[in-house]
């Protein structure tokens, strides 16, 4: 039971790092919350499957182009709502961080609709890459899940090596950390936001195809996935991406407890509860920075 | 401006005549289907005069608006299914109970700076309906509790008291701006530091409006439940029942009092009208509300003034 409980936990834990390191770094780089991120992952896995399924496309094909989806709506949202917010309304700070809130929640209404438009409000999941089971501790697991925990690690591993040894990577550091510097030393700071942002619907694209894969998704559940996003990473504290691995884990685990423990239908509730304590207590989260 | 008495009077006059004018809608051959929208209108034309006293004026953008609302309504609905109390007295507690879950939420949650603020009351809203969820047998779950009373049978009765609410919510909290408590709190919504070096408490400031908009919120709520005959999760404790009260205060117009009444009536009578296009009538509101911010943040009811005063 434990063992399974760890092993479940593990497997679900790295999608969600996966799914919220995109979240975190835009929060780092561009101070956005994206609510929008939740229905961002639901679209690449609902784009992923109709490709796959009614498509009949070839697996690898059908995830790349999710994968895509996640980045062509990533750029839309800088394009559309980012930055017409932030050009046409001369808004001072405090107002632009609530108004970035408003507008991302309307933007995801809109793709919501429109994905179930398409597609019809109905749960729905990838078919597993690879057939068959492997035994971890006598825990009986899909390969396939395996598969996508080691790619969701992959993934963040060559993101951190792009952001911290790579010129284009530190340029967006650069960005984090001081804009106005960065604008000094010539570099165009719109671009880096398309980078940025192309980055981010790429990392989202990707989570939203595997957590298509492992949990489904639909389109209104998108408002829930963005929900989880969002504890993770104030529970590891704002735009820190180590903290957030951690939180992503501990998430992982309550959650994969609670639906061993007690019942799957109240698998959210213990983590968002722990969130609500956390930041009464450490409102900064656990590692983030004041 | 302020302090100016005519600029007071006016709008006041225009309240009162404008509700007057709308109470005689139900004599003057106004259907009852179609006065049965405009009810729901009203009632959420004071869910979003009550987001927006937080929003417009203290600066904080509550996404738990159906934590307070749901509160009020399942509150007034246990007590009456359980037998407990008359529908006015259930009606009441709603209203209390809201501004004690209001308060418990608010108090802590308005030291969080920036988003957490807003993240804190999201999930309050998903705490709230799991535990609806989870406690089905008593709360009947995604179902909801049926009411056995009725505060009146009537559709032109439950308009009117629909109406008076509306009303009574747009003169208290249009008052209620333009006292000095008021102009304080939008100094505080618009620059926090400038005005705790003025040696304002903040926390106290908002934790008050919280509770206000709370009240309204749980009033509503619970009246809305015994017009309804039942509360359930997805009518008053829902994420997205939030979006809809967020869009009805945008298009209507932010910090304005009474803009947020024309942004509910316009959702309520928009979504009759789009309801042929299916699941694209939401995507099409909420396209308007994102236009509307974009390109008219004072709203509808700034497009009025922008009219009425060419600059």
């Amino acid at each position: 039971m434990l063992i399974q409980v760890i092993v479940s936990g593990l497997l679900i834990s790295a999608i969600y790092a996966l799914a919220t390191t995109g979240f975190t770094l835009l929060y780092g780089v561009s101070g956005i919350l994206n609510l929008a991120h939740g229905t961002t992952l639901a679209a690449s896995g609902i784009a992923t499957w109709y490709l796959m399924g009614t498509a009949q496309l070839n697996p690898l094909l059908a995830i790349a182009l999710g994968t895509l989806t996640g980045v062509a709506i990533g750029l839309l949202t800088f394009v559309l709502i980012i930055r017409p917010l932030r050009t046409l309304m001369k808004l001072s700070v405090a107002d632009e961080h609530v108004f970035m809130l408003v507008a991302t929640l309307l933007w995801t209404i809109i793709l919501q609709e429109a994905l179930s438009y398409l597609f019809g409000d109905v749960p729905v999941s990838v078919p597993q890459l690879v057939p068959g089971i492997v035994e971890i501790f006598g825990v009986r697991t899909p390969i396939s899940s395996v598969l996508v925990a080691g790619l969701s690690w992959c993934v963040i591993a060559a993101l951190w090596f792009y952001v911290s040894k790579t010129r284009s990577g530190q340029t967006i550091l650069a960005a984090s950390i001081n804009p106005k510097g960065l604008t000094l030393c010539g570099v165009n700071l719109n671009a880096v936001h398309i980078v940025v942002w192309a980055i981010y619907g790429g990392l989202a694209g990707l989570a939203g195809v595997l957590v298509a894969m492992i949990l489904g998704v639909s389109p209104s559940g998108g408002l829930e996935l963005t929900a989880t996003a969002f504890s993770i990473v104030v529970l590891g504290g704002l735009g820190s991406v180590g903290g957030t691995l951690i939180a992503a884990n501990l998430i992982g685990f309550i959650e994969t407890g609670t639906a061993y423990l007690i019942s799957p239908s109240v698998r959210t509730l213990p983590a968002l509860i722990i969130l609500i304590i956390v930041l009464y207590v450490r409102p900064q989260g656990l590692f983030g920075r004041r | 401006m302020a302090g100016n008495t005519f600029s007071i009077r006016r709008p006041l006059i225009g309240l009162a005549i404008v509700s007057l004018a709308t109470a005689v809608l139900p004599y003057v051959g106004l259907q009852e289907y179609s006065l049965s929208i405009l009810t729901l209108g009203l009632f959420f034309a004071v869910y979003a005069m009550s987001w927006d006293l937080l929003f417009g004026y203290a600066g904080e953008a509550n996404f738990g608006a159906t934590f307070l609302i749901g509160t009020g309504a399942y509150t007034a609905a246990l007590m009456s299914s359980n037998g407990v109390a008359t529908p006015l007295i259930c009606v009441a507690a709603g209203a209390a109970g809201a501004v004690v879950a209001g308060a418990v939420l608010a108090f802590p949650a308005l030291r969080l700076r920036g988003p957490y603020f807003g993240l804190v009351t999201l999930v309050a809203v998903l705490i709230m309906r799991q535990l609806i969820i989870l406690f089905s047998d008593k709360t009947g779950g995604e179902i909801g509790v049926a009411v056995p009373d009725v505060i009146a049978i009537e559709a032109a009765t439950n308009f009117h008291i629909a109406l008076g609410l509306a009303a009574v919510t747009a003169l208290v909290l249009y008052l209620l701006v333009k006292s000095p408590f008021g102009l304080i709190l939008e100094a505080i919504g618009q620059d926090s530091v400038n005005a705790q070096v003025l040696g304002f408490n903040i926390v106290k400031y908002k934790l008050t409006a919280f509770c206000i908009s709370a009240f309204f919120s749980g009033l509503a709520g619970g009246l809305m439940t015994f017009y309804l005959g039942t509360a359930s999760t997805n009518v008053f404790v829902d994420a997205s029942v939030g979006v809809q009260i967020i869009i009805a205060a945008i298009v209507g117009g932010r910090r304005t009092v009474f803009g947020p009444i024309l942004g509910a009536l316009f959702m309520a009578i928009a979504s009759e009208y789009l309801r042929p296009l299916g699941s694209l009538s939401e995507l099409a509101v909420a396209l308007i509300a994102l236009i509307v911010l974009f390109f008219l943040p004072g709203g509808l009811l700034g497009l009025v003034r922008l009219a009425r005063r060419p600059s």
